[in-house]
């Protein structure tokens, strides 16, 4: 085996194999000439006698070749003997010296162990969810299929099911798509009504993802055509968890939203796609009839396929559709990255998480190499005396690394299993509502992510200050004068600049926290609309068996709502397709005056909230003109601002009529606008919408919205009841206030806002660490130096002064790269901003003033001590 | 190599016989061993050395390089106490060995 160069100079490694060549040749020339002579003695002449000593030695080749090998076999064996020796020695030393330090030891360990513990950590979450592979067959041959209509206003607007049917049969991209969509469904049992999340999946799903069933067998094209037989597929979880795993269960029944349905297969986990889901169902819809937009999908791609080729084989298919099959002209077909599309937006703020938490470490690593550097200062006589004894500059440094490496892994294990401790904590007490295939175990990567951390950390810390220290030769290592007086001078300016790259990097952190709680500022003070506080909201499901039509839909609507009212505590009651921040129902209403538009022509979706007329004072809706609707009113309409401004500009909508294209709704009058409700997150933005009476669009599943004067979570049992006495097959599901909707819908936000927050303050504490370590260890490197001027007569204040603006000096110095870091990063970061410019030019010196000010006392401090000398005690010393 | 492990045993005892009373070179090595058998082991010269790197990776013999009465640099070899104690214990054991076979073969036929 060969080591690089520098190894092996630094360990001693050389090449024994020439000496031993010739060692040997020269034993057996010697024995020849001997044995010559010996011959010739005995009477032969010069040239007999040679060539019969040669004749008599035999093989001589032979006899070196072995005599080497055997020498080398020898060689090797004492060189490692060798190494080991050393590599013991070196460590037994720097268990040595750590006990002469506990201190200094223990707080490099600590800064190490934290860094690693947040970077194992957030490397663990975005392993498992961005890195691992999917848990899918050949799992980068899958896509996400969906429908886009900018159009609309609108990125993704789900599939039709004849679009599907069109790409599934004409596609030459493909090897299997599927669609699917996942709607809650009532199961009945023995314990009562319970609310279950299926999917609804095209028999080709289990196809697209290779799903193999655990049990029975997946669906078939049959089981797909309306009027079979009712079957269905239970996934594992829920298989274990309801049926106790049973084996038995294929060919047994269970009622599923009043139908009975046979279970035909039990399916791996993996078939809960994107929400937990406890059952497949086959999807039947007709291929001819075009239908809504609400299916997801999912495609398999041939093999060598990219994503841009199987773009423009829809896209094809598509426009094939709207010639000839009345397909919407402004919908086309976007086929994205599996993973990319389910995480699109928690990237950015992920990524800025594992930013930070890297920059931290980098903090961390360059105060314990200034750390190791001014300690390197003080042990130069340790080293001195070691050089003088015969230790070369190479086993020093070697001496540097190994130190360094029990570091590091030290601080690396307790980071690593600190690390781990703390996704386990973050898991159980956090809802992280991470995709259901986001195992957070760590495995092979994490562990070799941590590892190699604790790698290039050493070399990182201890490289620079080993050869830095040994640079100058050993031998004035031990030139005690020299080393008070100006030896540490370089060193000094290296300790400074890594006192302004932490500065730098601080900053940098500190601008970046300040951004996001200027964007969470920003967000407090957003007008959602609507009034949370109070307010309870939960759903029902009202199956077909027993609610056949409108009718009995909003006859139950009815006494619900009535007895909901009747609750002690209730204010008002009301009922609604969507309420702010849940749902989207997307639908076409434009003004009847409209001109025709042109083709290419924007249409915006509307969100059409169907609503009973208490449903403004219940949610806390404010009006801006005109009136909300009353029981009187049918045929009449309240827009939001966003809608009337988009259609009428500043024009005033009341009394002007609205339609519904394609559809045979009559005109509808505006009798009111709306204040704009934050529907989709208050960091999102607004869109047109309307609300009509309840009565023009009654569905199957609608929220129930309660105002309260009381806590809202102390009526959830009494409106439990109220459900269950009006019909007790209804689960109630989702309950929820809406002061709990609106955090949640930031709970991503308010998650990396803390981390990155909680970060830059540990930055910045070590980085004030790093600040005023280094200012002390430069004044005690001055001692002598400041001695003098006072004894020739300088002032504390000018000492003081003198010794604080280098400190705030070099802190200056870093900030110039942090200000341009954040620069250089405004771009990435803008995605986590609201209503806040990354390069904000109040928030970059508000954050540079904190750093200032608080680097203060950090350099006033030793600037203080350095002023106290005692002039008389420093000369004494020289 | 050129004999049996038969031979090459019996070399390595001859050799730290050879040695037992002070260091020598290869070449007088070599030599003794020529005399004392009376050139019955009827083997390559040259084997020797690989006996030689071989016990001394044993640690049975240590080796130095020194200079000859004539002023030639050669390498010497001397016994280590472990090759001493060797040298004894094969001794015994050739001896018990020898005595044997002479007893089976000088004893009486059939």
């Amino acid at each position: 085996m060969r080591f690089p160069l520098f190894f092996r100079r630094a360990f001693n490694i050389t090449d024994f194999r020439p000496g031993a060549d010739r060692n040997v040749r020269e034993e057996i020339s010697f024995y020849l000439e001997m044995r010559t002579r010996e011959l010739m003695e005995a009477g032969y002449d010069r040239k007999q006698a040679s060539r019969l000593a040669i004749a008599k030695f035999g093989d001589r080749e032979q006899v070196e070749v072995e005599c080497e090998n055997i020498e080398k076999i020898n060689t090797r064996e004492r060189q490692r003997r060798w190494m080991f020796d050393s590599f013991h020695r070196d460590v037994q030393f720097a268990f040595r010296s750590f006990r002469r330090q506990p201190f200094f030891s223990g707080l490099i360990v600590v800064m190490l162990a934290l860094g690693i513990a947040g970077n194992t950590a957030v490397f663990s979450m975005i392993n498992a969810v961005f890195l691992r592979p999917l848990p899918y067959e050949e799992a980068d041959r899958l896509v996400d299929l969906d429908t886009t209509a900018p159009r609309w206003n609108l990125e993704f607007v789900f599939i039709t099911y004849p679009d599907f049917a069109a790409w599934r049969d004409q596609n030459t991209t493909f090897e299997s798509m599927g669609v699917y969509k996942s709607p809650s469904v009532n199961m009945l049992s023995e314990e009562g009504a319970k609310r279950l999340t299926s999917l609804r999946v095209s028999h080709d799903l289990s196809e697209a993802l290779k799903l193999v069933p655990l049990l029975g067998r997946t669906f078939s094209e049959t089981d797909e055509i309306e009027g079979g037989p009712n079957v269905t597929m239970l996934v594992n979880g829920f298989w274990q968890d309801h049926f106790g795993g049973d084996r038995d269960i294929i060919g047994h029944t269970i009622t599923i939203d009043g139908v009975p349905h046979e279970i035909v297969g039990v399916l791996p986990d993996e078939a809960a796609i994107n929400t937990a889901t406890n059952l497949w169902i086959p999807l039947r819809e007709n291929p001819t009839q075009r239908g809504e937009f609400h299916l997801n999908g999912i495609g398999r791609l041939l093999d060598g396929v990219t994503i841009e080729q199987a773009q423009a084989d829809l896209n094809r298919i598509q426009r094939g559709l709207i010639e000839t099959d009345g397909a919407a002209e402004e919908a086309m077909p976007i086929v994205t990255d599996l993973r990319t599309r389910r995480l699109g937006d928690i990237r950015t703020g992920s990524f800025a998480v594992w930013g930070a938490v890297a920059v931290l470490l980098l903090i961390a690593c360059t105060n314990i190499a200034s750390l190791m550097l001014a300690k390197s200062e003080v042990r130069k006589r340790e080293f001195g005396i070691r050089a003088a004894i015969g230790a070369g500059r190479n086993s020093i440094i070697r001496q540097f690394l190994t130190e360094s490496l029990i570091l590091a892994l030290i601080g690396g294990v307790i980071g690593f299993l600190l690390g781990i401790w703390s996704v386990s904590v973050i898991e159980t007490s956090f809802p992280l509502d991470l995709p259901p295939w986001a195992s957070l175990n760590a495995d092979l990567g994490v562990v070799g992510f941590s590892f190699a951390i604790c790698i290039v950390t050493t070399l990182f810390f201890g490289l620079i200050p080993a050869i830095r220290s040994t640079r100058d030769g050993t031998s004035s290592l031990l030139d005690e004068t020299r080393n008070r007086s100006s030896g540490g001078l370089g060193t000094r300016r290296i300790m400074r600049a890594f006192v302004s790259f932490e500065v730098a990097l601080a900053l940098g952190l500190l601008v970046t926290a300040a951004l996001l709680v200027q964007t969470y500022r920003n967000l407090g003070t957003i007008d959602p609309g609507f009034d949370p506080e109070g307010v309870l909201t939960f759903m029902v499901d009202l199956p077909e068996t027993d609610y056949p039509d409108s009718r009995a839909m909003y006859l139950f609507h009815l006494s619900l709502l009535e007895q909901l009212q009747n609750l002690p505590g209730v204010e008002s009651a009301a009922s609604a397709n969507v309420i702010p921040l849940k749902g989207h129902a997307g639908r076409l209403f434009v003004p009847d005056d409209a001109p025709p538009r042109a083709p290419g022509e924007s249409v915006a979706v509307t969100n059409a909230h169907f609503i009973t007329p208490d449903y403004a004072e219940t949610v806390g809706l404010r009006m801006r003109a005109g009136r909300f609707l009353t029981e009187e009113d049918i045929l009449a309409v309240v827009v939001n601002e966003s809608y009337a401004r988009h259609y009428w500009g500043d024009e005033d909508p009341i009394g002007r009529f609205i339609v519904s294209p394609g559809t045979t709704r009559p005109k509808i009058e505006v009798v009111g606008v709306a204040r704009d409700v934050r529907h989709y997150g208050l960091d999102a933005e607004l869109r047109p919408a309307l609300y009509l009476r309840m009565a023009l669009g009654i569905e199957r599943n609608p929220y129930f919205v309660l105002r309260t004067n009381v806590d809202p979570t102390s009526l959830a049992s009494a409106v439990r009841e109220t459900v269950s006495d009006l019909d007790p097959a209804l689960p109630i599901y989702d309950m929820e206030t809406m002061r709990e909707t609106l955090t949640d819908s930031l709970s991503f936000r308010t998650a990396y806002s803390i981390l990155i927050g909680l970060f830059a303050l540990i930055a910045l504490i070590l980085a004030l660490g790093g600040v005023y370590g280094v200012i002390s260890y430069v004044v005690s490197q001055r001692r002598n130096e400041i001695g003098i001027r006072i004894a020739l007569g300088a002032g504390r204040g000018e000492v003081t002064g003198m010794v604080l603006r280098q400190g705030i000096g070099m802190v200056l110095v870093g900030c110039g790269p942090g200000i341009g870091l954040i620069l250089l990063l405004s771009g990435a970061l803008s995605g986590l901003m609201f209503d806040t410019s990354a390069v904000d030019p109040l928030t970059l010196t508000g954050a540079t003033a904190v750093l200032l000010l608080v680097a203060l006392p950090a350099n006033l401090i030793p600037a203080r001590r350095a002023a106290g000398a005692d002039p008389a005690a420093t000369l004494r010393v020289e | 190599m050129g004999g049996s492990d038969l031979i090459t045993g019996t070399l390595d005892i001859l050799i730290l016989k050879a040695v037992a009373t002070g260091p020598l070179h290869g070449y007088a090595i070599g030599r003794w061993l020529r005399m004392q058998s009376d050139d019955i082991l009827q083997i390559d010269e040259g084997v020797l050395y690989p006996a030689l790197h071989r016990l001394g990776r044993r640690g049975l013999l240590s080796a130095k390089w020194g200079h000859t009465d004539t002023g030639r640099r050669a390498r010497f070899y001397a016994l280590t106490p472990a090759g001493r104690e060797r040298l004894q214990s094969e001794k015994t054991r050739w001896i018990e060995y020898s005595q044997a076979v002479r007893g089976i073969l000088l004893g009486p036929e059939g």
